[in-house]
């Protein structure tokens, strides 16, 4: 966590003599993918993200990304088994997965004058991932920091001079740690920026 | 006012995702789970070991620190339950004899009803037990395989693996639990299917136990 309070004072620091910069409200839609999908397999519409960017020279930005991302699935009529083989457990689970990704990010503005501006960026930080496997009332909880990362690509089109709209598509990462396996998502952000560039 | 304008729909956004927060069961039945564990020494192989006695009623068990206030089982529900058990014993190829065998048969099979949620102090109090078998008298007895919490009302099946166990000296050898967490604490009026079809999967988990 210091290190990515280190960076993001950093982007602030550097952000204090960039020309531009914008903010971005996303509404944030996720799709669970590799073994994250055989936990949940749902399409989820409830997340929401917050972009903040310092744009230099209208093709490089460094920023930072907040989000919140939910995804839930009801899971009827499983068995499970331990991993002696010597227990079962068979009935209906609720599996939650809450992602909280917390990234300091790098874009690139392709055509940043166009009435169609495309960028594409990473974003590299820490994921606070809490999995919740409910069965009756007894629960298996994965949760705590991951390193987080994500290639992003998106566009703005402008709504006024200060307003676009804005949709990406992140593929968000969030790795393994102790007992615990790693989680992925794509992630599809639909929202608005405000802002001088 | 842009400004605020900008915040306000910040929180609104906040306050959509908080209403928006994914669901979970809707009805009690939801809440069911079926368990069935085996010991980690139970050695089910030999087929022509296969007789058993049961007892002819469900038994309560408790923490006599932490008795719970739960309503006696329905007589018939406890008759069928009891059936169920019996069939499914029978479909894997054990032999049931009667309770003068006792100490001749090869396991014996208990099927109880949990009134506490505190797994590691149940107690075999006196009442039934006692009398059956002495060697529960007093007893102290934590389920086989797992550390879960079981709630008040659970289901609760164990096989004892006789000729593993020393009676004469309260030595008994747990070789097979199963259960249905929380189901006889419910009033539903579909708690007998609840049970009856539970049994069923208890066995359905439990291949192992096949003696044919």
């Amino acid at each position: 966590m210091k290190k990515i309070a280190l960076a993001l004072l950093v982007v602030f620091s550097f952000g204090a003599q960039a020309q531009d910069y914008f903010w971005a409200l996303t509404w944030d839609h996720s799709l669970p993918v590799g073994s994250t999908a055989d936990e949940i397999n749902n399409y989820s519409v409830r997340g929401i993200g917050l972009d903040n960017r310092w744009v230099y020279n209208e093709r490089y930005s460094l920023g930072f990304y907040a989000g919140w991302h939910t995804m839930y699935e009801a899971k009827e009529n499983i068995t499970e088994i331990t991993e002696n083989g010597n227990t079962s457990f068979y009935g209906n689970q609720y599996r939650y997965i809450n992602s909280i990704p917390l990234a300091v990010n790098a874009h690139y503005y392709f055509n940043p004058n166009d009435k169609v501006s495309v960028y594409a960026g990473v974003g590299l930080g820490g994921t606070w991932l809490n999995y919740r496997k409910e069965l009756n009332l007894w629960a298996i909880v994965d949760k705590g920091w991951r390193f987080g990362w994500y290639p992003e690509v998106g566009i703005r089109v402008p709504v006024n001079r200060t307003t676009k709209l804005l949709a990406a598509a992140k593929y968000q990462n969030a790795t393994g740690r102790k007992d615990g396996p790693a989680f992925s998502y794509l992630n599809f952000n639909f929202g608005l920026s405000w802002g001088m560039f | 006012m842009r400004k605020y304008k900008k915040y306000l729909m910040m929180v609104g956004a906040a306050a959509f995702m908080a209403s928006c927060y994914p669901g979970g069961p809707s009805y009690v039945e939801d809440y069911d789970i079926t368990f069935a564990t085996k010991a980690e020494n139970a050695d089910f192989s030999n087929k022509s070991e296969n007789s058993y006695v049961l007892p002819d009623s469900i038994i309560d068990i408790t923490d006599p620190d932490q008795v719970g206030d739960v309503p006696d089982i329905n007589p018939v529900l406890e008759a069928k339950i009891l059936s169920k058990v019996q069939a499914n014993m029978a479909n894997y190829g054990y032999t049931e004899k009667p309770d003068s065998h006792r100490d001749t048969v090869d396991y014996a099979v208990f099927v109880q009803r949990l009134i506490s949620n505190n797994w590691v102090t149940y107690y075999w109090g006196g009442g039934g037990w006692c009398g059956w078998y002495p060697y529960w008298c007093g007893g102290y007895y934590p389920p086989y395989g797992s550390t879960y919490n079981y709630q008040t009302g659970t289901l609760y099946i164990t096989m004892i693996d006789l000729n593993e166990s020393d009676t004469a000296n309260n030595i008994v050898s747990f070789v097979w639990d199963a259960g249905i967490n929380g189901l006889l604490s419910s009033t539903q009026s579909n708690t007998e299917s609840r049970a009856l079809n539970g049994v069923d999967k208890m066995f359905e988990l439990s291949p192992y136990l096949n003696k044919n």
